[in-house]
């Protein structure tokens, strides 16, 4: 049967992705489970021959989103000067505290995963899908069923709240205030 | 933070700090690429903000998941609940 062969091998695939959606094993088992079973009750809709793990994503954000009750319309705006000029104060406030190398120093890995879980949708998923899954824009746009433009301006409002998150952890952690480092890495 | 995200950005760099993000991910044409390059040469400001990105840009790579393999726990699940719906391997 079709299904069987084209879209039951994506498990491991969507099993990941809803893991990255929910941040959460049992969350992540209920969201696989109904993402094959709309799926398969689907299927009559999926183009032979298409991107079978982009439907299934599709799918699976789908219902993650209608799990965690947040498939609210959102207004959507492109990317503003406003966003701009806040993604430069973002820059300006890493300056000022001494971060500005906390990225490549300090092992992210827990802080991020924990930025992951307070940014708000729909900038999270954005993130998740490019950043993390590394799908393109163009992929993105159709798992999320959006415009490429929509894409990037999530993208960039959700990487300059990612950051933001970031940040406050480097200087939590102390990044900012170890003796000399600050001058040091000025005058390097 | 400044009182108002203006103060922090020098305005001929609202622009590219704009764009700085679709230059990373190769999102631009080839003549919008060159001129937010140019100012990039340029702009200490910038280049410096575009290094913040590359830093995020990194970290987030470092922390992309392996392979996983689903349990299969999952796997039986899934096809219980397939079968309940009448769908037979």
């Amino acid at each position: 049967m079709a299904f069987e062969r084209e879209a039951l091998p994506w498990i491991d695939d969507v099993y990941r992705f809803a893991l990255s959606l929910t941040r959460d094993e049992t969350d992540a088992d209920d969201v696989v489970q109904d993402t094959y079973l709309r799926a398969y009750r689907s299927w009559h809709t999926y183009l032979p021959g298409s991107d079978c793990r982009r439907w299934l994503f599709t799918i699976c954000r789908n219902v993650f989103l209608r799990s965690r009750e947040r498939a609210r319309p959102t207004v959507e705006l492109e990317a503003t000067d406003a966003d701009a000029a806040a993604a430069g104060a973002v820059y300006a406030t890493a300056v000022r505290e001494g971060l500005e190398d906390a990225f490549s120093r300090l092992d992210l890995g827990p802080a991020i995963n924990d930025a992951l879980t307070r940014i708000p949708e729909p900038f999270r998923s954005t993130v998740i899908i490019v950043d993390v899954e590394d799908q393109s824009y163009e992929s993105a746009a159709e798992i999320l069923g959006v415009p490429i433009g929509t894409v990037r301006s999530r993208l960039f409002r959700g990487r300059r709240l990612m950051q933001e998150q970031l940040l406050d952890y480097a200087k939590d952690a102390g990044f900012n205030v170890r003796p000399g480092l600050v001058e040091q890495r000025r005058n390097a | 933070m400044p009182e108002t995200i203006y103060e922090a950005v020098p305005a001929a760099c609202v622009e590219v700090i704009r764009q700085v993000w679709d230059h990373l991910d190769d999102q631009l044409c080839s003549d919008d690429a060159e001129v937010v390059q140019l100012h990039l040469d340029e702009c200490a400001h910038c280049r410096g903000l575009e290094r913040l990105q590359i830093g995020y840009r990194d970290a987030m790579r470092a922390v992309r998941p392996r392979p996983v393999i689903a349990p299969w726990h999952i796997r039986a699940r899934v096809l219980d609940a397939l079968a309940d719906v009448g769908f037979s391997p």
